[in-house]
Formats: C-alpha cells, structure tokens, sequence
C-alpha cells in the first residue's frame, strides 16, 4: 500500500545532495562517493529519530547522509563531547555508532520520497548556561546555501565539527554543491598545524572559521601558501584588523563575514571588508531576515528560527523577533552598526559595564598580538580590576615588558580609564571553545 | 626582602611606562600615593605588578580590608605580611 514513491539511494543522493567523487578527506582517510553506495545500514531509519555518536567526522558525514531526508529526527553527538550525558536523556528509536553493524550492499534500505524532510537537532555552544538543544528543519538550514557555479571546483576546509551549527553549515553547504571538504577526524581536540597540513595538502580553496580561529591561523606561515577563494568569518565580532589581515594575507579572496546563530540561522552577510554593517540593512526590505534594534540589542525575524527542544524557554518574543543578546552601537556618522558584545557577558568594573570584546578589539588591532582575552578578577582592595592575557605573534621582537607597555598605552589612548587592563599576563595560548569561540 | 626598594622602584617605573609623571621630588613615608603621580589605573597595576615581584598579594589574604593612603601604610602592609608579629 506504499503511495511513496520510492527512490534508490542514487536517486535520494541527487534530489537532496550532489556529493563529489571524494566527499571527506583527511591526511589518513577518505569517505568517497562509493563508499556511500558500498555501505548500509541495516537499521530502517524511515521516520524514526536517529541519535548518531561518534569518533570520527568520517563516519559522522556517512551516518548523516544515509539518514537526513529519511529519519525524523537527527541528533549528533560526539563520544567525548561535554554534552555527552544528555545522551539518554531523550528518547531515540535508533542509536547509531561507529560499532553499529555495516553491511556491504546486501540490504538498500528504501529511500523514500524527499518530501519527508528532516529535523536536525543541535546542541547550542552552551556558552550562556546549559547547552540548549534547537530543532532545526532541514530546509531553514540549507535555504542559504549557494549552489556553486559549473565549472568551480571548490575544496571546503571543516574547522569545527559538524554537530555545532558552523561546521553543519559547511558541510551541508559542500555536500548540496558537490563539494569535497578536507578536515581531521577528531575535532574535539583539534591540532591547528594538522588541519593547516591538511588544509594545504588537499588545496582547500575555502574556509569558514570564527575571527578567534582565523586570529590563530594567519599564524601558521605555510596558510598563505593556500590559494583561498572564499574566506568567512562569523559566530563572534568580525573587527576591522582582522578583515585587514584576511586581504593582506589572501589578496584575491571573496571576504564574507556572516551573523548567523544556531537558534535564528544565516541572518545576513557583508561583503563590503568593513567591521559591522550597513545602517541600511536595518528594516531593509531586501534582507530575508528583518532586522531592528532594542535598547542597544539586536533583534532579528527570519523564517529560519529553530526551537528549543530542551528548555520551555521561547526563542521567539511576542512581536516575532528574537533577542539575539549581541549589543550594538552606531558609528559617529550614524553610516554603520557596530558590534559590541554579549549582552550577558560584560564585565563590573567600578560601577561600569564593559565589554571584553572592545579591550580585546583594541588590543588585537596593535602590533605583535596574535589574539588575547579579556576579563574580571575581583579584588579586595580594587574591586573589579580588568585582566588581560595575550598571546605574542611569532615574529615579535619585542620583550613581554615592552609588549605590555604598548598595551597598556594603546589602551589608555583608545578606551576609558577603567577599560584598561590592570593585569596583563603574556600566556602561551587561549582556548577556544568547540565552536571556535573564546571561551568566557 | 627590601619592600620599601622594591615599592619605591616600581612606583617609579610604572609612573614612565605609563607615561606619567613624578609628582614629588621624592618618594617618602608620608607621600600620599595618589599625589605621587600615579593614577587609579596606576596604583592598580602597581598593586597586580608588585604581586609578580614579591609572590604575593597582601590584599587578598588580609581578612578586612585595608585601604593605604601614603607610602608608609603601603609599605607597611607588605612588610606586616612577612612577618605578622612587627
């Protein structure tokens, strides 16, 4: 009695993706377009709520193709991941893992038709409490996505894992254009040298990354080697020196920096190499999303809002925007908006709100500094006195005692007196979070 | 340890890498450290630098609060904390 029409795996795989000849690749594996057709399941996962754990992204991409457009439900979780106890917390029909039996061939499941779409849930980078789980349907994820021209080999370069929304977006972006993306298996603790080794062995001509990430990777000397066509930068605030190194670095590079979030997807993006963006795009018509200003916070409407799956909390407000908690200002000549920072993360310091994106901003933009983060120690005597650590570029031929100097110049020039850091401590990295953010 | 050399020294210093000046001929007992030349921002990173020279922060392992007002009290709490019995 099935009205459906059924398709053959080949037929699923061009009506929703166009896999390239070598999907994944790392400098010790491959998922290739035939081990797609090679490799079943013998699970049935039409309709059904699939819960995918992990080792390696490899495996993640295969049990990703073989299920969206099919399951229910998506859900991936990485075996290592912190977010790893929710694993039973909700109920899957199918638990799907590397240990999962895998047949050669012998058993097609039936691919229906590419009208059953899938939801996929991702797991917030939990950096304001919990990590919150946002239900995302497959459409409002892939609405963005550019199919590439003919004729245009892209190599996408993964930096983050998949199952966070900003590596999802690259790997769904390669997977619908036919793309081949390079990475590392093991994204939880990931080599930056390595992936730039990849990135250089398999010409990757593309990639996504926060400013925080591109901030440690411009200091690898072999990325310049890379013919870059596409540079994107989001997830974080995109400030002006880190355009301007991105041009210098790869003079012939499409620079995109994009706001986007896992709850509200791709909002808008700017091509224009200016930090912020155009007063115009406020209530501009032309924007897919709409979106306004409240009190210094930017609110955003799109039709590709997710929902909370595990929070009763609303992400939509009554008047159908979301607060995306990034605060805003105007330039001096009212011709941009400017970031300013996490609404939830700004710092006391003697009565006044700071934001440690604006140190850190300052900071960046002088000589030597390859990234640093700034933040608040409380102090008896003091009260709350802003600390900074800072990471040293490579070819600085400065002391850490001038270094610091000029910081604290730099920053009594530029900021308010109690912006200026206090404590400032020459460290030998910053950690970003798995979603290649500065942890706070 | 030589509190009062090692404060009177740094007080120094970070008044030039600051680019501030010295507003006293010279750094007494009773020269009030906000009259010095240093500034808020100044006598905090002074507090925050003397704690990678000496080890040690007073301030925090002091159960109330003490505010120095002249080079003396400054000293002196450093010097109390060596030694809690003078």
């Amino acid at each position: 009695m099935r009205t459906e029409k059924i398709q053959t795996l080949e037929e699923n795989l061009n009506s929703i993706f166009q896999p390239s000849a070598f999907i994944f690749r790392t400098l010790t594996s491959s998922l290739r377009l035939q081990d797609l057709n090679d490799m079943e399941f013998l699970d049935d996962f039409h309709n059904k709520k699939v819960l995918i754990t992990y080792k390696t992204t490899s495996f993640l991409i295969l049990a990703l193709i073989k299920t969206i457009g099919v399951a229910k439900e998506v859900c991936m979780l990485r075996d290592n991941s912190k977010n790893f106890h929710y694993k039973n917390v909700f109920e899957f029909d199918i638990s799907l893992s590397e240990s999962s039996q895998i047949g050669t061939g012998e058993k097609k499941s039936s691919r229906r038709s590419k009208a059953l779409r899938t939801n996929i849930l991702i797991y917030t980078s939990g950096t304001t409490g919990d990590p919150k789980l946002v239900c995302r349907s497959f459409d409002s994820l892939t609405n963005s996505v550019k199919k590439q021209l003919k004729n245009e080999e892209i190599i996408w370069g993964l930096c983050y894992d998949p199952e966070k929304f900003a590596g999802l977006q690259v790997l769904l972006q390669a997977l619908l254009s036919g793309s081949t993306i390079c990475g590392i298996d093991d994204y939880s603790k990931p080599v930056f040298s390595e992936l730039v080794e990849v990135f250089n062995s398999f010409n990757c001509s593309a990639i996504s990354a926060t400013p925080s990430f591109w901030r440690i990777l411009f200091g690898f000397k072999n990325l310049s080697l890379l013919n870059l066509k596409f540079i994107t930068m989001g997830g974080e605030i995109v400030s002006q020196d880190i355009l301007d190194k991105a041009l210098q670095v790869f003079p012939n590079a499409r620079i995109t920096h994009i706001y986007a979030s896992t709850e509200a997807g791709v909002g808008f993006s700017v091509r224009d190499c200016k930090e912020g963006f155009p007063i115009e795009y406020i209530n501009s018509l032309t924007l897919t999303a709409k979106l306004k200003i409240i009190d210094n916070e930017l609110h955003i409407k799109s039709n590709r809002i997710g929902s909370y799956v595990n929070s009763n909390k609303r992400i939509i407000n009554g008047d159908g925007y979301i607060s995306t908690g990034d605060m805003v200002k105007y330039t001096d000549d009212k011709s941009r908006v400017l970031f300013e920072g996490r609404k939830n993360k700004s710092m006391n310091i003697g009565g006044n709100k700071v934001m440690p994106e604006e140190i850190e901003r300052v900071v960046e933009a002088g000589h030597y500094i390859k990234i640093c983060k700034a933040y608040s120690i409380p102090h008896p005597l003091l009260g709350n006195i802003v600390a900074l650590d800072f990471v040293k570029d490579i070819n600085c031929p400065l002391s850490a005692v001038e270094l610091k100097k000029n910081i604290t110049l730099d920053c009594r020039d530029k900021l308010e007196r109690y912006k200026v850091p206090v404590k400032i401590n020459e460290v030998k990295a910053i950690k970003l979070s798995g979603s290649g953010k500065v942890e706070r | 340890m030589n509190f009062r050399k090692i404060i009177k020294n740094k007080i120094i210093e970070i008044i030039g890498q600051m680019d501030l000046t010295l507003a006293v001929s010279s750094i007494e007992n009773d020269t009030v450290l906000l009259e010095s030349g240093l500034d808020s921002i100044g006598f905090a990173v002074l507090i925050s630098s003397l704690e990678e020279d000496v080890g040690f922060d007073p301030f925090v392992e002091l159960e109330s609060p003490v505010y120095p007002a002249t080079f003396f009290e400054l000293v002196s709490i450093y010097e109390d904390r060596k030694d809690p019995n003078t």
